[in-house]
């Protein structure tokens, strides 16, 4: 079982670390409780308790607008020879809407020691044919990190600036990579530009948990081995933020996940909702 | 029963000394109205002022205004009686305690300048000025004080008390100003009596206005302050001017007619200098949360301000350099003034690079020049504070060259009835046709 | 005399009318303005707001009276030496450091947004961002003390920021300390606008969201600040020595290297900088992080963007290396920093080795380009 952040001593003469001391209300309550009402990566259940997926579909119920051509005015000789187009709205065949996130909301949530041992220990980040791939992307800041390589034949730039976390701003060379480690999770997704070619960008959400989902070129998800009870979840498009539909203020979907499979069927999203 | 010529001009009972008279009187020969001493005295307070004015502008330049706490008193002593080393040790203080004492020197002098003029001077005008200069350097005084402790003393609801205080010497002072006419005169009926008892009772209410206004508010009052301090200068430089021996002799006004031109040139040029006074101060005292363009819209106004005021002067220079050939006097002034207005040009221009350095016009196309701006050095201080002094050096010589204007030259009348033939009557039918001649 | 004393009535009446509009003035205790920038003012409720502004009442006081919160290991006294409003004291000690030097541009709130804001171009900082663009520390960390104090006393050539060497060294510490309050109580500001108005927080706030913010905001950006103090060694980038070269040709060898290591097509340089490092690039709409989000992608985009912010959008300048007028500083060793570093804030990227990046230039190949730009501008 984890333990509870042990409380920091503040050294006087060093002052190697802080004193996490209340200030508010002046009630000297135990770091332990007070760790408990923080935000935690999850306290490990034991395996036998249930686990349930969540799934669904998000389905662009519209005729999907033409994704523009985007201006390619630099490294042209290089860049100018791709299609590249906006990634905003993608919408497939069948009215499938693409990279929707959908993660867990809630402050405290158990983790599923599976979990803790499939996941791969890198998220990647290419830059290939003058974009970004993947478009959208999630990361788990405890667990996972961030590795960002250069597939095209001109040097590449990642950039971007986490909410109170360590900002970025690297040059990758021709075939050359780095690694990268997000510090604190984010509520919203963090957008990822390339100073270099102003077209290209990018969405990565650090949390710090493993539960959130990016709906696919069908607008499928699936979100595997949830704790069973009632969760919160956000839902959040690059378009429109959190995606506030009659059902879901501001985008929060609250269920309970039973074990097995949970579905939500297909979720059709009237145009307007993806409106800017 | 006399029929009085209906004449715009107001004409005194024959026995009595003139009261009130728009100054100044051009057509009849003034009294030897002043003394030398007096002449002096003015010529003392103007130079005890402009020091006066460099040593608040580096108060202001040094953020030095709040480095004595209180008022009058000095850290608790009084304000002759501070330590000398006390008062030398420390720049702010230094600025602050030494404007004050300069100060009072200046209120001594303005003391003095008044005993003169009611004393020695016959010039009912003068013994105004006299009043107001006084009234005015005590009013400066006080507003420096209430800059420095108003809102500690007037932290309650009393802050209202000043309004009450002026509003009732406004009315005394109009029922003074009504209980002098003898009811029943033609003075009572003349427009120009209530509009200078509408101008003082406003002058009043003004005051009131002010008084709620900027007791609480130190900044608006060091704005008051510094302007209220380049009146009082151009008051002292109008002194020396009206008692030197040349305005005091000076009998018949040359005849031009551009004087009507020049006369309105150089009064406009010194109210426009002085309106640049004012946009000057809002520049130099900025409230701490004004909006983010507060300064580009000021400094915009600054500046074209200062292009009216160059367009102004040169027309002048060029009208006096070709239409007075006989008042070398009033030339001197106006090149004065031009002279002195092209430095504060230069003044305005060094103020703004060593403050804010090169602006990016200047640097992306004329000449890329590396500058980085240094925080109270020497040429900041100098230069901004120069600015200041020598803008109020700009008003005096405005307001000499708009008072000489008025006293050396006039518009050609037609045919003034001479003084002899005042009360016969003139043939309507032949003046007219001298008219229309 | 009835008429004059209904003259004398009438003049009593516009007397008082007009001395009704005196009213107690907001310059003697300026309050914080809150950071909506980017948001719609009608967006935001009165609750909302309130509950904003007591909150950082609560943490950080006011502009006169300045608060910490426990634990953030900032100097108290310092900050107060650098607040309030301008006074002096007999013996020389002064007060209201801040809104005496710094308050005019910066703003009474840090937000670069001060009276005279819009008069320069580059605008004054933002503090609020927490990110100082010349420091010494890696790109991804925070700067030094003594890196924000050598920007007081370099001050920054060709922009309207001084050099405030002629203040001692004490006022100058209290300016630092009282621009890392400002700083952290800007970054706190962000997570707590993000929580109320993003994520509707429940109004009032309780106990347990403002330990939250402590905890969560506060105290970590402190930490980040304090880490830096503490472990200069892991975040300073080293500057090697410069090499010396025994002859002008070896020099221009040098010189020459740097110049294709500028024009490759690895490091991009030329992409903002220009082929001939006259800052005239292909790339000429750039911004820094802080004009970033006022860019829409249509014109009509931007001018609506630019409305929800303070100032309007400003363009980012990539230097021109002729005129020799380096903002981080002109010493080899400031450029070296500037190439390896990056600037922070702007698109101007880590070229040197990080952890975590290999980055584009081997120390050798900074100095190689140092000692390029450096001839172009007619140094050395």
């Amino acid at each position: 079982m984890q333990n509870s952040v042990q409380p920091m001593v503040r050294d006087t003469d060093n002052m190697n670390k802080l004193n996490r001391r209340q200030f508010v209300g002046g009630s000297t309550v135990a770091a332990g409780s007070l760790a408990a009402g923080i935000a935690m990566p999850g306290i490990a259940r034991a395996a036998e308790d249930a686990w349930g997926d969540l799934t669904g579909k998000f389905v662009y119920d519209g005729v999907a607008p033409e994704r523009k051509k985007l201006v390619v005015d630099k490294d042209v000789e290089c860049c100018g020879k791709f299609d590249i187009r906006d990634e905003s709205l993608m919408v497939g065949d069948d009215g499938g809407l693409k990279n929707v996130y959908i993660y867990v909301r809630s402050k405290r949530v158990d983790i599923c020691p599976d979990l803790d041992k499939e996941t791969e220990d890198k998220v990647l980040l290419d830059n290939r044919d003058c974009i970004f791939v993947p478009h959208c992307m999630s990361i788990w800041t405890s667990k996972q990190k961030y590795h960002i390589v250069n597939s095209d034949p001109v040097a590449q730039n990642v950039a971007f600036n986490p909410l109170l976390d360590k900002p970025a701003n690297i040059v990758i060379p021709v075939d050359g990579d780095a690694t990268w480690t997000f510090r604190r999770a984010q509520r919203v997704p963090v957008p990822i530009a390339c100073n270099y070619h102003p077209w290209e960008s990018a969405y990565i959400l650090p949390l710090d948990h493993p539960y959130v989902a990016i709906t696919d070129e069908n607008g499928s998800f699936t979100i595997p081995k949830l704790p069973v009870g009632e969760l919160e979840f956000q839902i959040w498009h690059e378009r429109v933020g959190y995606l506030n539909t009659q059902d879901w203020p501001k985008g929060r979907m609250k269920t309970t996940i039973q074990a097995g499979t949970n579905d939500l069927g297909t979720i059709k999203l009237a145009p307007s909702v993806l409106e800017k | 029963m006399t029929h009085l010529p209906s004449s715009t001009r107001h004409e005194p009972p024959p026995n009595k000394p003139p009261r009130f008279r728009s100054m100044p009187d051009t057509t009849k020969p003034t009294p030897q109205g002043t003394t030398r001493a007096a002449h002096y005295a003015a010529w003392i307070l103007a130079c005890t002022t402009f020091p006066l004015i460099w040593m608040g502008g580096l108060v202001t330049t040094y953020a030095a205004g709040m480095a004595v706490p209180d008022w009058p008193s000095t850290y608790g002593y009084n304000l002759f009686l501070y330590p000398l080393e006390s008062w030398l040790q420390v720049w702010d203080v230094f600025l602050e305690h030494g404007h004050r004492l300069l100060g009072s020197v200046v209120g001594i002098a303005t003391i003095v300048l008044a005993i003169l003029l009611w004393r020695r001077d016959t010039r009912p005008t003068m013994w105004w000025v006299a009043g107001i200069a006084l009234a005015g350097v005590c009013l400066q005084g006080v507003l420096g004080g209430l800059r420095v402790v108003g809102s500690k003393i007037f932290d309650t609801e009393i802050a209202w008390m000043p309004a009450p205080v002026f509003l009732t010497i406004a009315a005394a002072a109009l029922v003074f100003l009504v209980q002098a006419i003898p009811p029943g005169a033609a003075g009572r009926r003349k427009l120009g009596f209530w509009i200078r008892a509408a101008i003082v009772s406003g002058l009043f209410a003004a005051l009131a206005w002010f008084g709620i206004a900027a007791v609480e508010d130190r900044l608006f009052l060091a704005k008051v302050h510094g302007c209220t301090a380049p009146a009082f200068f151009a008051l002292a430089a109008g002194t020396v001017v009206a008692t030197s021996p040349r305005w005091v002799e000076s009998s018949q006004p040359t005849e031009t007619p551009f004087a009507t031109r020049l006369q309105c040139l150089t009064t406009l040029a010194a109210g426009a200098i002085y309106l640049q006074i004012i946009l000057g101060a809002n520049l130099r005292h900025i409230a701490p949360n004004a909006a983010p363009w507060w300064f580009t819209l000021w400094i915009w106004l600054h500046v074209i301000v200062a292009c009216g005021i160059v367009l102004l002067i040169l027309w002048l220079f060029v009208t006096a350099r070709r239409h007075t050939p006989n008042e070398p006097l009033l030339r001197r002034r106006i090149s004065l003034l031009a002279g002195l207005f092209a430095f504060q040009l230069l003044l305005g221009v060094t103020t703004w690079v060593t403050n804010y350095g090169w602006p990016l016009w200047f640097t992306e196309n004329i000449l890329a020049v590396e500058y980085t701006v240094v925080a109270e050095s020497l040429w900041q201080a100098l230069s901004t504070t120069a600015h200041v002094g020598v803008g109020s050096l700009c008003l005096a010589t405005a307001t000499s060259a708009a008072l000489w204007s008025q006293r050396l030259l006039k518009f050609p009348s037609a045919s003034p009835p001479p003084r002899a033939d005042k009360y016969r009557n003139t043939p309507t039918g032949q003046s007219k046709r001298n008219r229309r001649q | 005399m009835p008429d004059a004393i209904r003259t004398i009535q009438r003049a009593f009446l516009v007397c008082l009318a007009l001395a009704f509009p005196g009213c107690k003035s907001a310059n003697e205790s300026p309050s914080f303005r809150i950071n909506l920038e980017g948001r719609h003012p009608a967006e935001v409720s009165q609750t909302q707001r309130d509950a904003i502004n007591q909150t950082m009442e609560e943490f950080f006081g006011t502009p006169d009276k300045p608060r910490l919160p426990e634990g953030t290991g900032l100097d108290l006294d310092r900050i107060m030496m650098a607040a309030g409003p301008v006074a002096g004291n007999a013996d020389g000690t002064q007060q209201g450091l801040f809104r005496q030097h710094c308050a005019t541009c910066h703003g009474i709130s840090g937000d670069g947004a001060g009276a005279l804001a819009t008069t320069f171009n580059p605008y004054p900082r933002d503090f609020r961002r927490g990110t100082f663009k010349y420091t010494t520390t890696r790109a991804d960390a925070k700067p030094l003390r003594s890196d924000l104090q050598r920007t007081l006393l370099r001050g920054i050539p060709g922009t309207g920021m001084p050099s405030f060497s002629e203040l001692p060294t004490g006022q100058l510490e209290a300016l630092v300390e009282y621009v890392v309050y400002l700083s952290l109580r800007g970054e706190t500001e962000q997570y707590l606008i993000q929580l109320v108005l993003d994520e509707g927080e429940y109004l009032p706030l309780g106990t347990d969201a403002k330990e939250m913010i402590l905890e969560d905001a506060t105290l970590w950006v402190a930490e980040q600040w304090a880490d830096v103090e503490q472990n200069p060694n892991e975040y300073i980038v080293p500057v090697p020595p410069r090499p010396v070269y025994a002859s002008d040709a070896q020099f221009a060898e040098s010189v020459a290297r740097g110049k294709r290591l500028y024009s490759s097509k690895d490091a991009q340089c030329v992409q903002c900088h220009g082929p001939d490092g006259a800052g005239d690039g292909e790339d000429d709409e750039i911004y820094d992080d802080w004009n970033k989000p006022k860019k829409g992608v249509t014109p009509e985009q931007t001018a609506k963007l630019s409305r929800l912010y303070t100032l309007p959008i400003q363009k980012l300048r990539a230097r021109d290396f002729r005129e020799g007028a380096f903002r981080g500083g002109s010493n080899p060793e400031d450029l070296y920093r500037r190439v390896h570093i990056g600037i922070k804030g702007t698109p101007m990227p880590a070229a040197g080795p990080q952890p975590g990046a290999k980055g584009v230039f081997t120390p050798q190949d900074i100095w190689d380009v140092v000692n390029y730009v450096l001839s172009l501008s007619g140094e050395d």
